[in-house]
C-alpha cells in the first residue's frame, strides 16, 4: 500500500537532514559513488513505502541505516556472483580508476565489510560520523553502554583481520 | 603482526575522511530521492522477489550472457540510463504570467526587480534573484499561483510572496493587529506572526526548521534554512463573512492593500519563511482536503526541486 503523502510531511525535513550521512554510509559500504547514490534513493524508497516507519529521526535513522545495510549487501553478494562471468561481462578498464583506487585502503574496506551490520553502523557512527557512543546507543536502539563494546569488539576483529602489510590474515 | 590501536583507529578516521570527501551529495541528489518517492508513492506495490535456486540463476545469466553478446555485435548497443533515475533538469525557462505549463524547469523572476514603478525595491525587498522549480505536467500558473485544479475541491498549489505584516486575525484583518513575521526561529515569539495567528489551527504551533537549496553567483549550490509553519482554515468558517470577504493572512511589501486572499474553508497551507537579506522570502504551498494523493506528491517534489537563485 502507497504511503498517505497527506500525513507525511515530516518525511522531506528528515531527506534532508539524512541525506547526507546515508550517502556517506552507502559510500562507506559499496565504494562506488554512483551504487551509493542508488542504494540511498532505494533505501529512502523502501523507508517511504513502508506504513511503520517510524517519524522520529532516532529511530527513523535506524530503518533508513539498516535499508542501505541491506541494499548494500545486495549489491555485494550480486557483485561476487557476476563476478564468475567475468568473462562474458568484463567492462573496459578505465585508467582514472585505478588513480582512485589507489588511494583507498583496499584492505580495511574488505574487512569492514565482513563485520555484522550491527558493528558496521556502530564503526561507522563512531568513527565516519564522529558520533558519541551516546548517540550510537541511541541510533543502534541499544542500552547505554552496549556500542562502546560493539565498537570495541568489531576494532577487534579487524585487527585480527588485518596485518600490517594489509595480508588478511586466517579469521578465528 | 597485529595492527595497533593507534594505528587501526588512524586508518579508520583516513578512510573517514577519504569518504566524506567522495560522498558530498551533489545539488541533483535530494531531486532524485523526492522524484524517486514520488513514482513510488504512485506505483503499485511490487510483487515479493520469488528466491530461485543459485544454479537456476547462473543457467539464466548465461543465457542471457549468450543473448546480449549476440545482440551488442549485431547492434552496437550502447547502455541507457537507468528507467529509474529521474532526468537532470534543463536549464530553467521563465514561468509565463498565465496559461498552462509544459512539464520542465522553470523560473519565477523576483518581481521586484524587473522595473515595474509598481513595485519598487528601493525601499527593500527579498533579495533574490528567482526561484527555480521543476513541474511534472499539468499544471498552470496564473500571477504568481503555480497550481492544478484551481478553485476546485482537489486544489493544489504554491505561490512566493515578500511579506511586510502579519494579521493577527486573518478573518476580521480591517481592525486586526499586525506583527511581523516570525523569523526567530522556535520555539517563536510571545505574540504576533504566524506562529499565533487566529483560525490557523490549534496551539501552540510550532516553526520547523528546514534547508533548500539555494545557489550565489558563483553558481555554486548550498543550503539555506527556512522555518516551515503548518497552517489551516477552519473547515466551517463561512469565508463570506470575512471582511470583505477575504480571508487574509498577510500584507504585501509596498503593493496598496495588497495582501495574500486566495484562502476556502478547510485549506490547508505549508508555509515557508525563507530570511534572505533585507525582506524575509516566504513560499505557501497549499493544497485542499480533497486534494489527491498523487497531487500532494507531485507538491512535494515540486517543493525538493526548489532553487532560490541568490545570485
Amino acid at each position: 500500500m502507497s504511503p498517505n503523502p497527506n500525513k507525511r510531511f515530516w518525511f522531506e525535513p528528515l531527506v534532508f537532514a539524512l541525506e547526507r550521512p546515508a550517502l556517506a554510509f552507502a559510500m562507506m559500504l559499496v565504494r562506488d559513488r554512483s551504487i551509493a547514490e542508488e542504494i540511498v534513493q532505494d533505501a529512502f524508497a523502501r523507508v517511504w513505502v513502508s506504513p511503520k516507519t517510524p517519524p522520529e529521526e532516532v529511530e527513523f535513522r535506524r530503518w533508513l541505516y539498516r535499508a542501505i545495510t541491506n541494499l548494500a549487501n545486495d549489491h555485494l553478494r550480486r557483485q561476487a556472483r557476476f563476478a564468475r562471468l567475468r568473462s562474458w561481462f568484463a567492462p573496459p578498464r578505465n585508467p582514472v580508476d585505478a588513480i582512485d583506487k589507489w588511494v583507498e585502503d583496499d584492505d580495511l574496506v574488505q574487512t569492514l565489510r565482513r563485520l555484522s551490520g550491527r558493528e558496521q553502523l556502530a564503526v561507522y557512527l563512531f568513527y565516519y560520523e564522529d558520533r558519541p557512543f551516546e548517540d550510537v546507543d541511541r541510533v543502534l536502539g541499544t542500552r547505554p553502554g552496549t556500542a562502546r563494546k560493539v565498537v570495541s569488539r568489531a576494532l577487534q576483529k579487524l585487527r585480527t583481520r588485518l596485518t600490517v602489510d594489509g595480508v588478511e590474515e586466517p579469521s578465528t | 603482526m597485529k595492527h595497533s590501536r593507534d594505528d587501526l583507529e588512524a586508518r579508520l578516521r583516513r578512510d573517514a575522511a577519504t569518504v566524506r570527501r567522495d560522498a558530498q551529495p551533489g545539488a541533483t541528489l535530494h531531486h532524485h530521492i523526492m522524484a524517486r518517492l514520488t513514482s513510488t508513492a504512485m506505483a503499485p506495490a511490487p510483487p515479493r522477489a520469488v528466491r530461485l535456486p543459485a544454479q537456476l540463476l547462473l543457467a539464466v545469466a548465461l543465457v542471457l550472457a549468450v543473448a546480449v553478446g549476440v545482440y551488442v555485435g549485431a547492434n552496437r548497443l550502447t547502455p541507457g540510463p537507468a528507467t529509474h533515475r529521474p532526468t537532470t533538469p534543463t536549464s530553467p525557462v521563465p514561468a509565463p504570467s498565465a496559461g498552462a505549463l509544459a512539464p520542465g524547469t522553470y523560473f519565477l523572476a523576483n518581481p521586484y526587480l524587473g522595473g515595474n514603478p509598481a513595485l519598487d525595491c528601493s525601499h527593500g525587498c527579498s533579495a533574490y534573484k528567482r526561484i527555480i522549480f521543476t513541474l511534472p505536467a499539468g499544471w498552470s500558473i496564473s500571477d504568481g499561483l503555480v497550481y492544478k485544479h484551481k478553485d476546485l475541491p482537489g486544489e493544489v498549489a504554491f505561490s512566493a510572496w515578500t511579506v511586510d505584516q502579519v494579521y493577527a486575525d486573518p478573518c476580521h484583518w480591517q481592525g486586526s493587529t499586525l506583527s511581523p513575521l516570525d523569523l526567530a526561529g522556535p520555539p517563536g515569539p510571545q505574540d504576533g506572526g504566524l506562529a499565533n495567528q487566529a483560525l490557523r489551527g490549534p496551539l501552540p504551533r510550532g516553526l520547523i526548521p528546514v534547508t533548500l537549496r539555494a545557489v550565489d553567483a558563483s553558481g555554486l549550490s548550498y543550503p539555506m534554512t527556512a522555518l516551515r509553519i503548518d497552517l489551516s482554515v477552519p473547515a466551517t468558517l463561512d469565508i463570506a463573512t470575512c471582511d470583505k470577504g477575504q480571508f487574509r493572512s498577510w500584507t504585501v511589501w509596498e503593493v496598496p492593500d495588497g495582501a495574500n486572499s486566495h484562502h476556502v474553508s478547510g485549506q490547508l497551507d505549508t508555509v515557508y519563511q525563507i530570511e534572505v537579506d533585507r525582506r524575509p522570502l516566504v513560499i505557501d504551498a497549499s493544497h485542499r482536503p480533497g486534494t489527491s494523493e498523487v497531487d500532494l506528491a507531485e507538491l512535494q517534489s515540486i517543493l525538493a526541486s526548489m532553487i532560490i537563485d541568490r545570485s
